[in-house]
């Protein structure tokens, strides 16, 4: 369901392997709480705690950009937890974000 | 007034400033290593001393102009400013307490003993503190704020990177010398030449106008004061601070360890190879850039001109590719941020001055050659030293500089 995406930080940065269009992505976080910021081509979803999904609109890339005091054991099931729910066609309320 | 009017761009030339200082970006890897090669040449005591007076230098007519331009008037007011900045600016979160004779500070998220402990902090213990760039820019901040005749000195006295739950600062009034003119606006302009024009401009420029206008949003917007920009620590940053710490280094180097002097300017060059493979690396690894740009395809003028956009955007200078092959680059530039400063402190009285700029470019072809652009490894510090560390057949010479009167900053890097 992910694996670490490229980069040079340690486990902060997760992809997303299923293949979801990006409206649907957007419209699930949306749903859950996450803040939407379109930048055209990409867009930004941001949980309260901190948490970001990156969107690539043209090819469908989604990235799991965890915040920065995630502790380091946590994160991947912190990242599992938000693909999750962005895979998972169940709607959720805020306070699971 | 809103701090963020006070933002400029010396638009042909790429040179960004605020209230007439000149800031760039920089991520953790760059801010880190450039520390480390201090401390590890002069020792941590004499090194920290030194970055910690460097970052009051290169703060304190900052903040004296900020504070000018805003017509801020009580210190509680230039304090609040201060402490603010240095959030947005990705610094973390600084709190003053102190007043003309001196007080304390704390920080959390501090850039870089949190940046440091995330990095290193697995795989070893730190013996001394990390925040001297946070101290300095305290002890400016106080004495700004205050107005007063005297300086602060001040100490680091927990710290997150050895395992304190926070950062904790004592200021007291007394002096900390300074050896060097920071450069402002004024002093930039007097050092830049006519924008030159090169190879793939149209993509540069394109590159570049779109990568500042997402980067001129993402300042300060964590609630820690730690800035996310491309999935990398970002800072936005003081040059004079940079420049402080590595010409001393030069300086001390020439002057009483002339042995040492080749291996001093390799480390310093080292920090262009340690910004571009993680942070213009990162830049190109990102979604952002898969979105902005496309997909990253490795390709040699691609990348190169990627490169070119990435280091205009932030703030670098408007570097352009002059010449291009596969066993040859030349990086032409009419500004980048060591020269001016260089310049005005007459401190490396020779071509060879930009190191920053000489690194980069050869980490530049170094990448383009050596990563593996269509399975794209994680950058890893293993990776880095795989790529950076081996033997390898690039070499690097600067052959023009600004700082010594010639028209454009010339760095050639050549395959053996």
């Amino acid at each position: 369901m992910i694996e670490r995406d490229d980069g040079c930080m340690r486990g902060f940065l997760w992809r997303v392997k299923a293949s979801l269009p990006p409206e649907q992505v957007i419209g699930r976080l949306s749903a859950q709480g996450f803040k939407h910021t379109d930048h055209r081509v990409f867009s930004v979803l941001s949980a309260r705690q901190g948490h970001k999904v990156i969107v690539v609109h043209s090819t469908g890339r989604v990235q799991i950009r965890l915040d920065w005091t995630t502790p380091y054991t946590e994160r991947r099931s912190e990242a599992l937890r938000i693909a999750q729910n962005i895979i998972s066609s169940e709607r959720h309320t805020e306070n699971t974000v | 007034m809103d701090w963020k009017d006070l933002n400029s761009t010396i638009e042909h030339a790429d040179l960004d400033f605020l209230a007439d200082q000149p800031l760039v970006y920089h991520c953790h890897h760059f801010n880190l290593f450039l520390d480390q090669t201090i401390d590890d040449f002069f020792g941590a005591e004499k090194g920290i001393a030194l970055r910690t007076s460097a970052a009051r230098a290169a703060s304190y007519p900052f903040l004296t102009s900020l504070f000018n331009k805003m017509t801020l008037t009580t210190p509680p007011e230039r304090l609040l400013l201060a402490q603010t900045l240095f959030s947005a600016f990705g610094h973390g979160r600084l709190y003053i307490d102190a007043g003309v004779s001196g007080g304390t500070a704390s920080g959390e998220f501090l850039h870089y003993g949190y940046a440091w402990r995330e990095k290193y902090g697995a795989i070893s213990k730190r013996q001394t503190p990390a925040d001297a760039f946070a101290a300095g820019y305290a002890s400016a901040a106080v004495q700004a704020a205050f107005d007063t005749a005297h300086e602060f000195t001040v100490q680091e006295t927990q710290c997150y990177a050895q395992l304190a739950e926070r950062c904790a600062f004592t200021l007291e009034a007394g002096m900390m010398p300074t050896k060097i003119v920071p450069v402002d606006e004024s002093a930039a302009r007097q050092s830049i030449q006519p924008p030159l024009s090169g190879l793939a401009e149209d993509r540069i420029a394109d590159i570049d106008a779109g990568l500042r206008t997402f980067l001129g949003g993402v300042a300060g917007a964590e609630d820690t004061g730690l800035v996310d920009a491309f999935g990398v620590f970002v800072t936005r940053h003081l040059p004079n601070y940079y420049n402080a710490i590595s010409y001393q280094l030069y300086a001390a180097a020439k002057q009483d360890y002339p042995d040492l002097l080749p291996v001093a300017e390799a480390l310093l060059r080292e920090s262009g190879h340690v910004c571009v493979f993680n942070t213009f690396g990162g830049i190109l690894y990102s979604p952002e850039w898969e979105a902005m740009v496309g997909r990253i395809e490795g390709d040699l003028e691609e990348v190169v001109s990627s490169c070119m956009a990435i280091a205009r955007a932030l703030g670098f200078g408007r570097w352009i590719i002059a010449e291009l092959d596969e066993s040859h680059f030349v990086l032409r530039t009419g500004s980048e941020y060591e020269s001016p400063f260089c310049h005005v402190n007459e401190c490396a009285p020779n071509t060879n001055n930009a190191y920053f700029v000489q690194g980069a470019a050869l980490a530049i072809m170094r990448l383009w050659q050596e990563l593996n652009w269509k399975e794209k490894p994680a950058l890893t510090q293993d990776l880095y030293k795989n790529l950076f560390k081996s033997e390898h057949h690039w070499q690097v010479e600067q052959t023009r500089s600004l700082a010594n009167g010639d028209a454009y900053t010339e760095v050639v890097v050549t395959k053996q």
